[in-house]
């Protein structure tokens, strides 16, 4: 949405450039109207739909002889009788209404309206995109045909031809531009009735679309910088605690004994280590994906974070955040260890494969976070290295994104783990995800 | 001072001080000038956002302000402080002048009222001590106030910058309201770090400034480096091209660009051979990592950029 004052400033700004210089006039809107670099790209879809219905003015500017070749062109295009020549032909004239009637860019009067569709099987063979393909096709054919009937237009000197023939292909081209803009996305999953009034911070991990999962990660960006605007508020009002009187004293005496400088203690600085265990198997990979995202951008807030994965064994993967972009670490991570995650994963070999190899990163002041729904496909629970691990460290939380209900089924072995740990949340949404992370750091 | 009277005078005079810009920053920068607005400049670091302030307060022969931002920047770094200590002094020294005013009062309320009758002189503009956004506002004359990395303070801290930059004004409690006479162009730049507020943005034109287009690039190569040849300026533009295209922590803008061109300047360098990209690396990229990749490519970079 553009804000009322964006909307005056765009018209201000117009007074003071040179209206016809298509960069500057672009430039002056753009500079007014879009506050969100998020929003650019409909800026630019908007900028492109409107501004190319108006009358080119290279048009206005040509003679008669030009404009009488022109119409010839149109003539011969109309006397097809197809309608979509029609359309062409007075889109190059300049009168777009047609085309932008066709695309479904102009709304029609309202006994105009065709029937929705309920079949959505049948709704990518609607009239309107059959017509769109029909007249793409139309467009890339009439480029040839405009080239030739300009090469042959004799009553121009060959400068006015060139000029016909590129005014012509530009014509044809922004139709053909226009077009493919209105092409049918791909698309997205049907929205269940039942999840039509949740919004995307309560859906469950397990049911975003690759779309939403986009959406979601910039989210979690977002909720980071949330807590860290939260923390730094957090620092200032600790920072008003304790006075040091030493210091206070020593700098009064610089003002005749007045205390003018009071002195504060320096917060001491509670960072912990935080060592991450994340089930990868399919059925939780987002949700560990999210979390590893969140605590690695949160990351000045610990003095160390180290973050393992695993389905049978467990990896540490912690350098590929570091050397990578988010996006692309646990890709990487999985492909160089060959850790198919696909695979049924088995908590009790992986719990035992860590401390053998990992024990020296469980110190006491670490926090240890497991993320995994505990499902361990009947195999051995193997409780034993579990419990030494939680015996070693400051605490154990378990972050299980799947609901309550689903925890105790015979296959799922967190009941087996759930006495070592000091909490267990459920972590299946973004509310949920932050709210945990709030009260990890905070 | 003559402002700029077109889009064209302005790209000129960046132009002047060896900074080369498109038409789309050059109208932005006329728009904010004749319209008195402040622009908020974003883009990914090293593209000359801080640069295009500096070149314009240059060009323009106006004093350049620059407030530096911080996590922790408070009103008393960038607006002003009260300067106690100079207070004190005075107060120390006109001791005895006070004890004379309030000698003939008989009692204490009578005291009180005579002191705070001249309380104000130590509340006066003489005690402030002007901070980068008060020293603009009452500089009295054009300059060019420069908000450096203003994504980088604290969300209190924008919410002090409104006032200044929607009105020109700054209100100090005991002092009332200072007005500039002549309001400064203001550059607010952003890395975008954190999303800023909208009254912050609202209040803004928009400057995105993103990597060159190669042939800018070649053209502010040129213009920095005129000893270059043109071969090498096509072929390192090429090759950094290539280079921002593949996945990297950190991609090279057009100051590692410049870093580099003067890099193979320093190096005598005639042609891009593999052992100069080998030894200039560090200058392009900032991560180990990143540099390991572009190694691995080297060959491929430079068979492309002929």
């Amino acid at each position: 949405m553009v804000p009322t004052n964006s909307l005056l400033l765009a018209i201000e700004a117009q007074k003071w450039i040179n209206p016809l210089d298509q960069e500057q006039f672009r430039a002056a809107l753009e500079a007014s109207l879009v506050i969100n670099q998020a929003d650019q790209p409909t800026f630019e879809r908007v900028y492109h739909r409107y501004f190319h219905q108006q009358i080119p003015v290279s048009l206005t500017q040509e003679n008669q002889i030009f404009k009488l070749n022109l119409k010839d062109f149109t003539d011969q295009l109309r006397k097809e009788g197809d309608p979509v020549n029609h359309i062409l032909a007075d889109y190059i004239e300049g009168q777009t209404d047609g085309l932008m009637n066709r695309l479904g860019l102009i709304p029609l009067e309202p006994d105009h309206v065709p029937q929705e569709v309920d079949d959505p099987a049948k709704a990518d063979r609607t009239p309107k995109a059959r017509d769109s393909q029909k007249i793409h096709n139309r467009v890339r054919v009439l480029i040839e045909l405009a080239e030739d009937f300009s090469a042959r237009s004799f009553s121009m000197n060959r400068e006015k031809r060139e000029a016909l023939t590129a005014y012509l292909r530009q014509r044809l081209e922004e139709a053909a531009l226009l077009l493919d803009q209105n092409r049918p996305k791909p698309k997205a999953r049907e929205i269940l009735p039942w999840e039509k009034k949740r919004t995307l911070s309560s859906i469950s991990f397990n049911q975003l679309t690759q779309q939403e999962i986009e959406r979601v990660k910039e989210e979690v960006e977002r909720l980071a910088q949330k807590l860290k605007d939260a923390l730094s508020a957090k620092r200032k009002r600790t920072h008003r605690g304790h006075i040091e009187i030493k210091k206070t004293i020593r700098d009064s005496l610089r003002y005749g004994g007045v205390p003018f400088y009071i002195h504060h203690k320096s917060p001491s600085k509670t960072k912990g280590k935080v060592v991450a265990l994340c089930d990868i198997s399919s059925s939780v990979s987002y949700a560990a994906q999210f979390m590893i995202l969140l605590l690695y951008r949160l990351q000045n807030r610990f003095s160390k974070i180290r973050t393992f994965v695993f389905i049978r064994h467990t990896y540490e993967i912690s350098r590929y955040f570091e050397a990578y972009p988010m996006e692309t670490a646990l890709v990487k991570a999985t492909k160089d260890h060959h850790i198919g995650m696909g695979q049924p994963s088995n908590y009790g070999t992986s719990f035992k494969s860590f401390l053998d190899t990992y024990e020296s990163a469980l110190t006491k002041d670490t926090t240890l976070l497991i993320l995994g729904d505990g499902q361990n496909n009947f195999n051995n629970p193997m409780t034993e290295p579990f419990e030494k691990m939680a015996k070693k460290v400051e605490r154990v939380i378990w972050l299980n994104p799947e609901e309550e209900k689903f925890w105790y089924s015979s296959s799922n072995s967190l009941r087996h783990y759930k006495p070592f740990c000091d909490q267990v949340i459920e972590c299946a949404t973004l509310d949920q995800l932050g709210e945990f992370t709030r009260n990890l750091v905070l | 001072m003559k402002l700029p009277q077109s889009v064209e005078e302005v790209a000129a005079l960046l132009k002047g001080q060896n900074y080369i810009s498109s038409t789309s920053t050059s109208t932005i920068v006329f728009l904010a000038i004749q319209m008195q607005r402040p622009i908020l400049v974003e883009g990914p670091a090293g593209v000359g956002k801080t640069e295009l302030a500096k070149s314009l307060a240059k060009g323009l022969g106006v004093e350049l302000i620059h407030l530096q931002c911080y996590e922790g920047l408070d009103e008393t770094k960038a607006i002003y402080e009260w300067e106690y200590a100079k207070q004190l002094l005075y107060t120390q020294l006109l001791k005895e002048k006070i004890h004379d005013l309030v000698r003939h009062e008989d009692n204490l309320s009578e005291a009180v009222k005579k002191v705070i009758s001249v309380e104000n002189a130590f509340f006066s503009e003489h005690f402030l001590l002007p901070r980068p956004l008060l020293k603009s506002i009452t500089l009295g004359k054009p300059n060019v106030l420069l908000i450096d990395e203003v994504d980088k303070s604290d969300p209190e801290f924008e919410a002090y910058l409104l006032e200044v930059l929607s009105t020109y004004q700054i209100t100090i409690p005991e002092l009332g309201t200072l007005s500039a006479k002549v309001p400064p162009m203001v550059f607010l730049t952003s890395n975008a770090a954190r999303d800023l507020s909208d009254a912050l943005k609202r209040r803004c034109l928009h400057l995105f400034i993103d990597f060159p287009t190669s042939a800018l690039e070649s053209q502010i190569v040129r213009q920095k480096f005129p000893g270059l040849s043109e071969r090498l300026i096509g072929r390192m533009v090429k090759a950094i091209g290539l280079i921002r295209e593949m996945d990297l922590r950190k991609k090279p803008s057009i100051a590692e660009t410049l870093d580099w061109a003067q890099a193979l300047v320093s190096l005598q360098a005639q042609d891009l051979t593999p052992q100069d990209l080998t030894t200039t690396l560090g200058v392009i990229v900032k991560y180990q990592s990143d540099a390991d990749q572009v190694q691995k490519k080297a060959a491929l970079i430079l068979e492309e950029a002929p």
